[in-house]
């Protein structure tokens, strides 16, 4: 049986070098339906897009959008509410579940604004931490964007970045979803 | 949020001093003192004796809880979801390559494939499927000391939304020296569950969990006997010390348990 790239990318150990290259490569198309700032997106229509509801729902809009990535922002990581938060504080790690919902809104949004079936977070790769705590009013209005790097029935390879509204980075790695019924992503 | 409710068909305990849930139960019922011994869990009798070989305590301890709770249950042990759950993981294997990997003066540090691969946080749940021929999902937790009501939340949401039942395995060993300096466990616990779909009949008791933002209004998660009470509090698995009571005394009881900044709210009627 042949078997699938992300399959490969799950068995592989970080560091090795394999067909997905290290950093997000700029995307020089001019993206079908990026949407301008003023039409942007917000909390309804992103909470229809990804599994979550409630507070959970991380991402209060999206800048912009197209084929292969998307870039959201938000405050909620400022919300003394926000679930996440444990003792008050909310953990770098927590950008992780940000990027995620990123991702699931891009999914949704690429499929016509059609919510998909939720996909499982397979593994992490490459994640870096450039900041403790991301409940830090410096930082302004998050920048949450992924960029899908490869697809396939049966998975999806999304690589993300938070950065503050500044422009500092403060988190970046890569995830391998999986998608166990085998719908066409 | 929702209150979750499920059946609970099997049960089972390791510790100190609780071998087994049949040696257990009058202890926990609080009609035999409880006499704490060192007990190692033995050999799992459900695996080859290939894999057997392979298992450490951590994993013949899980091994142990999850096959008594299943085989109480009576339900095919190839259908059961399961939801594995430890705090520390193997801290045994894990500081064992440790110290091979920082042994002074060592040129070619080399671990053991066998000790990597019972590293994994999920090793006892691969045993477990591998022994069972199980190829249903198997979810893997850790929280720390909130490692008791995250799985059990997590094994009630299941049991819920799949209408299918659940194998529920927490467990928690020490860790060797040093690692035990930085997280000191008193005692190797475990405990299984089977949770049924609600409206079953059959089983021990009926169970009710509900997550709420708030911290526990009072201490009422600590076990009825005074004796157990180090137990419980010494060991993140042993924090279902006090469930474990309610069913060996076949009584109602209604528990907080700490989680994380909240609380998991748990009514036992048998």
């Amino acid at each position: 049986m042949r078997r699938s790239g992300v399959e490969r990318a799950v068995g592989q150990r970080p560091g090795i070098n394999h067909s997905i290259p290290d950093h997000p490569i700029p995307d020089h198309r001019i993206p079908d339906h990026c949407i301008p700032d003023h039409w942007a997106i917000g909390r309804d229509p992103i909470a229809a897009l990804v599994p979550h509801s409630g507070r959970m729902v991380l991402l209060d809009g999206v800048r912009s959008w197209g084929d292969n990535f998307i870039t959201c922002w938000t405050r909620s990581h400022l919300n003394p509410e926000n679930p996440l938060r444990c003792a008050g504080r909310l953990a770098a790690t927590c950008g992780v579940e940000y990027a995620l919902q990123a991702a699931a809104l891009h999914g949704g949004l690429a499929a016509g604004g059609v919510a998909q079936p939720a996909g499982y977070l397979a593994a992490l790769r490459d994640v870096s931490l450039h900041a403790d705590r991301l409940d830090d009013a410096t930082i302004g209005d998050l920048q949450v964007s992924a960029r899908m790097e490869h697809h396939e029935t049966g998975g999806l390879i999304y690589a993300f970045e938070l950065h503050t509204e500044a422009g500092e980075l403060l988190l970046s790695g890569r995830a391998i979803i999986s998608l166990p019924h085998g719908h066409v992503a | 949020m929702s209150t979750l409710t499920a059946r609970i068909v099997g049960v089972s305990v390791w510790g100190p001093g609780l071998e087994g849930w049949p040696a257990s139960q009058p202890v926990l019922a609080g009609e035999v003192d409880y006499a704490p011994t060192v007990s190692p869990a033995p050999p799992p009798a459900i695996l080859s004796a290939n894999e057997r070989r392979r298992t450490g305590p951590v994993a013949r301890l899980a091994l142990t809880v999850a096959g008594e709770a299943a085989a109480m249950s009576g339900l095919p042990l190839d259908r059961l979801r399961s939801v594995f759950g430890s705090g520390n993981g193997d801290g045994i294997v894990v500081g064992s390559i440790l110290a091979d990997l920082t042994k002074p003066g060592e040129q070619e540090r080399l671990i053991s494939p066998t000790q990597f691969h019972n590293s994994v946080h999920n090793a006892a749940a691969g045993y477990w499927s591998i022994a069972t021929s199980c190829r249903q999902p198997v979810t893997c937790l850790a929280c720390h000391d909130f490692t008791w009501p995250a799985s059990l939340l997590a094994a009630m949401a299941e049991v819920t939304v799949h209408e299918e039942a659940v194998l529920l395995c927490v467990y928690d060993h020490p860790m060797p020296a040093p690692l035990d300096a930085k997280r000191g466990l008193i005692a190797p616990f475990g405990l299984g569950l089977v949770l049924a779909p609600a409206g079953q009949k059959g089983g021990m008791a009926e169970i009710e969990v509900q997550f709420a933002p708030e911290p526990p209004p009072d201490n009422s998660a600590v076990p009825y006997q005074p004796a157990l009470r180090a137990l419980a509090a010494g060991n993140p698995a042993a924090h279902a010390l006090r469930l474990l009571e309610t069913l060996a005394r076949g009584v109602q009881d209604r528990h907080a348990l700490t989680y994380l900044d909240g609380r998991l709210d748990v009514t036992v009627m048998p």
